[in-house]
């Protein structure tokens, strides 16, 4: 993963780039001022699709993207407005049926993400048909973000009731003022567990590349012949940055994602931060 | 009583446990917290501050911040120096490792702000291109270690695993015999890595018609190697004490030393303690009570020479009225109260002096 840190994308797209518009969240039709899309000023073609959510599996981006088979290309995703379940499964379609010379551009809004503070929370994996719920795994290692509502958290521990909980701190120049409050919002669901201080993931999101290539590794770590036993699962939060690139390393790792259900984590009035590129080995 | 009642340590029963008597043992030293507030110090106690190197094996800081209380203050002046344990900020070494790397993913960054001439014909180009440079200009880089205590090792290790360094990238010390710089490899920037500068008065001091501390130190000895050449000081921790400081001591020592080219680029900020600050965080507040209270026993505290140079040591070194505890060490820039030991003055955090 490369990460751009600028508001506006430094180089030219070329004729064969795409702007992906997802249907509904994303469409003009909405009325909602609030739920109201305002979409990146991209020049490139503009592609609508159809979400997962209303249609099982996201047909056609192959399709899109089909005619350019030699021409390094990329599509374009911008989150706003999108469920992190949609989200999801936009990167693991684009993971498992896109050629390797197009890459994924995901516009990074500035800000923290919404998160939803109820007790809906659900076990989900990203397929390309869809997010598949339920099928919770026996044994889980549950990487948690601390900047999540407490009893929230404490409530989806219970509810996944996990081997093992490494939780995800967000670590940035602010880090000495900030990490401690992070932590003891959640001081129950720590001790509750046993968890271990050895076991705090720093996330430094000031350098997002680095955080997927380590948290990816992290993820990968698990020595498949044990996989059916211990499973990843992730409950992504904190900064926009943080939250997606968290969720693009679990989507690639193929984890488990355990999240508040309908969660519009990215609002539609937020502002560019950044642009986050995959890409598969050219 | 039966097994079930046992409360084994390291477990949720005996962190409530820990909180409740913590909450009566401060209770009986005249000092009132919540529960919110027993579980917080309880927690970081355990998470953190048990860890602090200079605690002897099996010694805790509940231990020590009981006694400290009630050793060092008189009841009615405990309440307000428990405001002081309420803003700590403990610096693990876990922390400090991260800290370390994102030291180096900053002059990573920091090249690209400079990069030019970066081909932008379409994404694959402009990535390739862009890390290609990156990864030429961070090898044309030389890190120093400004400070003993910046986990160089870890640090080395971590660069190494990203790019093809070579040994001499690296200099383990700024104060190095002349000789020995001429094996640096071709640079085109350096890194000057330190821990902490909290007052600035140790990276630059103006004293007695001259410039003292590490950054002329260091001009003086590299001089020769780094005219023109752009200059990073990169503490890990920088407070806002120090940045102050450090721009206009630094505005005019460039002045005088124009061929030298220095910039400020910290990893973390951290700015002076909420018990003693003021209104917008500029400067000490001298009428909060732990400003008094820092007034009140600074007869106790006995400034060294070292400490001298950076004025009175009232609310810390140089005046930066920190609450920051490193697990290596307490820096003397924290308020007095928390690290001293002169005069039978009982620590909370004991300090060991880098300046005997």
């Amino acid at each position: 993963m490369d990460y751009l840190g600028c508001s506006t994308v430094p180089f030219k797209l070329t004729p064969f780039d795409k702007r992906i518009i997802i249907r509904p969240h994303q469409a003009k039709s909405i009325e909602n001022p609030d739920m109201k899309y305002h979409p990146p000023k991209l020049n490139c073609q503009i592609e609508e699709i159809d979400c997962v959510c209303v249609k099982r599996g996201v047909k056609g981006l192959n399709d899109i993207v089909s005619p350019l088979k030699i021409e390094r290309t990329m599509l374009w995703l911008d989150p706003r407005l999108l469920g992190t379940e949609c989200l999801a499964s936009f990167i693991i379609n684009w993971k498992k049926h896109v050629m390797p010379n197009v890459a994924l551009g995901i516009i990074v809004p500035d800000g923290c993400v919404n998160q939803k503070t109820d007790l809906t929370y659900e076990i989900w994996k990203a397929e390309d048909s869809g997010p598949i719920y339920g099928g919770s795994p026996k044994e889980s290692i549950w990487y948690p973000s601390l900047a999540r509502d407490s009893s929230s958290l404490l409530h989806a521990m219970q509810k996944l009731d996990p081997y093992d909980i490494f939780p995800l701190i967000e670590f940035s120049d602010t880090a000495i003022e900030l990490t401690d409050s992070a932590i003891i919002n959640h001081t129950l669901m720590l001790e509750e567990r046993g968890s271990r201080t050895r076991n705090f993931i720093y996330l430094d999101i000031l350098h997002p590349d680095r955080v997927f290539e380590q948290f990816y590794g992290t993820l990968s770590a698990l020595p498949r012949i044990i996989s059916h036993v211990f499973q990843t699962v992730i409950t992504p939060g904190g900064t926009a940055i943080g939250f997606l690139t968290v969720l693009a390393a679990g989507v690639l790792a193929e984890s488990y994602f355990l999240t508040p259900s309908k969660e519009i984590p990215i609002n539609s009035k937020t502002t560019n931060k950044g642009i986050m590129i995959l890409r598969k080995c050219v | 009583m039966v097994d079930t009642e046992k409360i084994i340590p390291y477990t949720v029963s005996s962190f409530k446990r820990q909180i409740k008597l913590l909450k009566e043992e401060l209770s009986d030293l005249g000092v009132k917290i919540s529960d919110d507030d027993a579980a917080r110090i309880s927690f970081l106690a355990r998470r953190k501050y048990d860890r602090y190197d200079h605690f002897f094996p099996g010694e805790t800081f509940e231990s020590r911040l009981l006694k400290w209380l009630g050793i060092n203050f008189e009841k009615d002046e405990r309440q307000t120096a428990f405001e002081i344990v309420q803003g700590l900020k403990f610096v693990s070494a876990y922390e400090m490792r991260e800290l370390s790397k994102m030291a180096f993913e900053k002059a990573r960054f920091g090249i690209l702000d400079v990069l030019k001439d970066v081909p932008t014909t379409d994404w694959y180009t402009y990535i390739e291109s862009r890390n290609r440079k990156i990864e030429e200009e961070i090898m044309k880089s030389v890190f120093v270690a400004f400070a003993d205590d910046i986990g160089f090792d870890f640090f080395r290790r971590y660069a190494d695993t990203h790019y093809f360094f070579e040994k001499e990238n690296f200099v383990e010390y700024y104060k190095i015999h002349k000789s020995s710089l001429d094996e640096l490899p071709k640079f085109n920037r350096i890194f000057l890595l330190d821990q902490l500068s909290a007052s600035g008065t140790t990276a630059i001091r103006y004293s007695e018609g001259k410039w003292e501390g590490k950054i002329p130190t260091f001009r003086e000895i590299w001089k020769d190697y780094i005219e023109g050449t752009p200059v990073y000081y990169c503490p890990y921790i920088l407070s806002s004490v120090s940045e102050k400081n450090l721009k206009a001591r630094l505005g005019q020592y460039l002045q005088e030393n124009s061929k030298m080219r220095i910039f400020i680029n910290p990893t973390c900020r951290i700015s002076i303690s909420s018990c003693v600050t003021n209104k917008d965080g500029t400067g000490i507040d001298e009428n909060k009570p732990v400003s008094r209270l820092c007034r009140k026993y600074y007869d106790r505290f006995k400034p060294d020479e070292h400490i001298q140079k950076g004025g009175s040591a009232c609310y810390g070194y140089g005046g930066a009225g920190l609450t920051l505890v490193l697990q290596s060490n307490c820096p003397n820039d924290s308020i007095y109260l928390l690290w001293h030991s002169f005069n039978d003055w009982y620590p909370l955090f004991p300090r060991v002096s880098h300046h005997r």
